[in-house]
This record gives structure tokens, C-alpha cells and sequence, in this order.
């Protein structure tokens, strides 16, 4: 028997979806942890990591429901779960980080809590100082960078691949555009 | 192999998706850029399921059943989704990776922190963002500015929209659910 996709197999795929903000959850609020700011970004990874977890208990429960005897068939059924659940993590750690570090969300939240802002008092509530020191000092919690005496240099190099893309795709949409 | 061809489809759909996203982008320069991002990785392949189901023309492989369309949209969307959430710091071009890029281009040497707060310049980072959410109309300036640039605005009161306070309390009510003070920005 082919696995043909049928509700359960949609079922699998949409609770697959919530484990990274249900592991994250249980993580942070009720065991307490990756509480301090310098860890609630490793906190997120970690989830989605963790979470590979609870999805493999999942997927086992789908292919025994689905009795399949198409080993290619569960073989790429199981892809298609872990596709979405990758996606799915780091949707929910962007996210998160959206929460944590966006500039764009902070002014958002603070405009929100007193109705209006006024331009001249953002300098203050937002200072250019701290916008660079807080990001130095995360990049360098994450390991991103290194400090030898007064100096800082390029620590576990994991966030370069990704910014070498992220300003490539930004000069292929925005050639108009200083990066 | 129903699902591979579901697996397939859905990341066909999400390439032709960015291949209209890069011409856009080049060609029209859209202002409201999130709602263009809606438009044009949300909206357009669900219209083009849409069109399938509808005309009954099944994708080789697949067939014209609803399960199947569903599938491939989720992992369409979940691609987009992935790339929208990427797209701010594309759009904004993102503090931490510009400091990791300039770190990495001062070789041996490194940077001090000094030279790393020199690397960005006094009002940009805030005003730029500023204009953005004017743009996407999460928030309004009462005087109307006549060159839209915010930051020649001095004494200019922003009021945040009704969709920017929706947005606003999403993110403070999903802080609230993780018992998490505010992030810093």
C-alpha cells in the first residue's frame, strides 16, 4: 500500500508545525531556562533542536497508523515532515528574534504603550549607542565574535555564510541601493 | 511517489513565486513592500492552486485532489514564510550581520569597539526603520512630511495605525506567553 496522503498524514503535518512553540514554551516557562537575554536566541535553537524529538515519536505513530509496506514511500513522506518542521523552526526562531532584536517591533511596542511618539524623544529612548552595544554584545554571547584585549575578531564564523547571502540578495533586489 | 511530486510542486511554486519577487522588486519598486510580499508569495500561489483545482488541470503526477493542493500550498507557504521572515534584514540590511562583515573584512587586525559603532551612522539606524513602518502603514506622522524623509523631521509626533497597534500587541501578548520581558531591539 502506497502512502498516499489521507487526514492523518495532514494531521502529522500540521501538529509537526507546533512542536517548536510548544518545546520553546515548555523550556522557558515552566523549566525556566535560556531565561537571560544572552541566552534566549541559543534558547529558540535549542527548541527546534529538541523538538526533532517529539516529531520522530510522531512520525513513528503516522507510518504505524498508516501501515504502509512502500519503504520509498514512507522514506519520503518522513522527508516531507521534517522539510516542514525544519521550515517551520526557523520560521518560529525568526520570529522570536523579531521579538527580541527588531528594531521595527521595539518602536512598534513602544508606540503602542503610550499612543504616540514624538521624534525628538526617540534619541533618547533609542539611543544609537546602545542599538550597536546590545548587538555586540549578543553576537558575542553567541560566539559570532571573539574579544582579545581592547579588539574584536571573528569567532565561530556560523553567521558568515549567511550574511554573505543576505547582502548579495540585498544588492539583487535593491541595486539602486548602498548595502 | 504521490508525495514527491507534492514536494516537487511545492518548491516550483515558491521559486516562481521569488522569480516574480526579484522582477518586481526591479522593475516597479513597490513602497508597501510587506504587502507586496503578501501579494506576491501568499496570494499568487494560492491563486494558482486555485487555478488548478478549479480548471481541473491535476500537475503531472499529482492529480486535482484537495489533500494534494493543500500539501503543496503548506510547504509553499512555509517557504515563503521562511523567506519573508528572512527578508527585513535583506531589506534593512541587518546590524549584527553588517558588524559580522566588517569584523571579518578587518582581518588579523580585528576592530575596536569604537571602530564597530563608526561603521554605522548616527540616525540611520532608527530613522530608516521609521520610514519603513511609515511605508507599510504601521504608523503615520501627524505633519505630513513633504520629501518623506524622516529624518529631516525634528518636531514631528508619530502615531502608530490601527494594523501597527494589531501588530504591536501580537508580539507583546506572545512575550507575555513565554514570560519574557521585552526584547531590547
Amino acid at each position: 500500500m502506497r502512502p498516499e496522503p489521507s487526514s492523518c498524514f495532514l494531521l502529522t503535518a500540521i501538529l509537526s508545525l507546533l512542536i517548536p512553540f510548544a518545546v520553546h514554551l515548555l523550556l522557558v516557562r515552566v523549566f525556566g531556562l535560556f531565561r537571560k537575554t544572552e541566552l534566549r536566541q541559543k534558547g529558540v535553537f535549542f527548541s527546534v533542536l529538541a523538538g526533532i524529538l517529539p516529531l520522530t515519536v510522531l512520525c513513528i505513530v503516522w507510518a504505524a497508523a498508516a501501515a504502509t509496506g512502500d519503504t520509498v514511500g514512507l522514506i519520503v513522506s518522513l522527508l516531507y515532515f521534517f522539510l516542514i518542521y525544519l521550515l517551520a523552526g526557523y520560521v518560529y526562531f525568526h520570529f522570536f528574534n523579531m521579538s527580541e532584536t527588531a528594531r521595527r517591533v521595539r518602536l512598534l511596542i513602544e508606540s503602542s504603550q503610550t499612543g504616540s511618539l514624538n521624534k525628538t524623544d526617540l534619541k533618547n529612548l533609542y539611543p544609537h549607542q546602545d542599538i550597536v552595544s546590545v548587538r555586540i554584545e549578543r553576537l558575542t554571547a553567541l560566539g559570532e565574535l571573539r574579544r582579545s584585549g581592547d579588539r574584536y575578531f571573528l569567532g565561530n564564523r556560523v553567521l558568515l555564510l549567511p550574511a554573505k547571502l543576505i547582502f548579495t540578495l540585498r544588492r539583487l533586489l535593491f541595486p539602486y541601493v548602498d548595502s | 511517489m504521490h508525495i514527491l511530486n507534492i514536494i516537487f510542486a511545492g518548491v516550483g511554486l515558491f521559486l516562481f513565486s521569488f522569480a516574480v519577487h526579484i522582477l518586481v522588486w526591479r522593475i516597479i519598486r513597490p513602497g508597501k513592500q510587506m504587502l507586496w510580499l503578501t501579494i506576491v508569495f501568499i496570494f499568487l500561489p494560492i491563486l494558482g492552486c486555485l487555478a488548478f483545482q478549479v480548471s481541473g488541470v491535476g500537475l503531472s503526477g499529482i492529480g486535482t485532489d484537495w489533500l494534494s493542493s493543500f500539501l503543496i500550498l503548506l510547504l509553499t507557504i512555509l517557504l515563503s514564510a521562511a523567506y519573508i521572515m528572512s527578508y527585513p534584514p535583506i531589506q534593512a540590511g541587518c546590524p549584527s550581520l553588517k558588524i559580522i562583515l566588517s569584523v571579518n573584512d578587518s582581518g588579523p587586525e580585528g576592530m575596536t569597539e569604537a571602530a564597530i559603532h563608526r561603521v554605522f551612522s548616527e540616525d540611520i539606524l532608527v530613522s530608516e526603520r521609521l520610514e519603513d513602518l511609515v511605508n507599510d502603514g504601521l504608523i503615520f506622522v501627524k505633519n505630513t512630511p513633504s520629501d518623506h524623509d524622516l529624518v529631516s523631521l525634528k518636531n514631528d509626533t508619530l502615531f502608530i495605525s490601527r494594523q501597527g497597534y494589531l501588530i504591536a500587541r501580537m508580539f507583546a501578548s506572545y512575550r507575555k506567553i513565554l514570560d519574557l520581558p521585552f526584547g531590547k531591539g
